[in-house]
């Protein structure tokens, strides 16, 4: 077991963690690498922005009021 | 009754409507394809019990999703078979080459293990800019430029009742091979927001 991943494995696990779980033990490898490494840092901090980015944009999609009523009426038939 | 309807649909609308939009990626269909969920639940009766649920509303949608796509390409599979990964096997060797992500992955790393380029920097990560038309605009731009396959699992996966395990159901492919769409996915959307919005920006000030 060893504790200091190469940027390589870190990264190959860190965006695994964004989708799969991973163990404690790989969590607590991403962390240790990702508070020494730079670089790694701000490629996990750019994947986590562009994710939440996404997110927020979807977030804001919604029925318009028109819709809501339409469908409505439909069943109501 | 009226009532009861308009506050069924209000509940739910929305979070079918987000459903719909991940998977057709055009308003007008997903607004189509919601109605039709609510029509069906609707007329299979009991709505007060079980169809109010989210999960049942969403398994009838699915549904509907699938049978939108046999009319849209009748003679075409939905998604492509060279946009799927190939059949990778799970391996946690974090050593092993290739990686399960593919060559994009590989050639971003030299043999040693360390990055073959640094990291471009963004500066500082406009916190407002999701406020702002512009990028927002440049953030539609880049999801429509991803291959179908890519777009639809990277925003299912923004839905945040999606699990994982439930997009590799729909997409019957591996947790995996997920794994390697959703690192395509984000490492094209990264690089076209790159050249789109920061790289502009620097040009500018």
């Amino acid at each position: 077991m060893k504790w200091m991943l190469k940027c390589r494995e870190n990264t190959l696990l860190y965006t695994k963690s964004l989708d799969q779980k991973v163990s404690i033990i790989q969590r607590m490898q991403i962390k240790m690498h990702l508070s020494m490494c730079e670089v790694c840092n701000r490629y996990a901090k750019q994947l986590d922005w562009i994710d939440q980015a996404f997110r927020k944009k979807i977030s804001n999609e919604t029925l318009s009021q028109e819709a809501i009523d339409h469908i409505c009426e439909k069943l109501k038939g | 009754m009226n009532q009861s309807i308009h506050s069924w649909v209000t509940q739910y609308g929305d979070t079918l409507y987000r459903y719909a939009l991940t998977r057709v990626n055009n308003r007008s269909d997903a607004q189509d394809l919601v109605q039709e969920t609510f029509l069906a639940a609707y007329k299979s009766g009991n709505f007060e019990g079980r169809s109010k649920t989210s999960t049942y509303l969403i398994g009838i949608l699915r549904h509907k999703i699938m049978d939108h796509f046999r009319k849209v390409y009748r003679h075409k599979q939905h998604f492509s078979e060279n946009e799927m990964p190939r059949d990778q096997t799970e391996d946690d060797d974090l050593n092993s080459r290739p990686s399960p992500q593919g060559e994009i992955f590989d050639s971003m790393f030299i043999p040693a293990g360390c990055w073959a380029e640094p990291v471009a920097d963004w500066g500082r990560t406009p916190e407002n800019a999701l406020l702002d038309s512009e990028f927002n605009q440049i953030l539609d731009g880049c999801l429509e430029k991803l291959p179908d396959t890519q777009r639809s699992a990277f925003m299912m996966r923004t839905l945040e009742e999606q699990k994982t395990e439930d997009i590799c159901k729909d997409f019957e492919i591996s947790p995996t091979n997920l794994g390697v769409l959703l690192f395509r996915a984000r490492t094209q959307l990264k690089k076209c927001i790159e050249i789109s919005w920061f790289k502009g920006k620097e040009e500018i000030s």
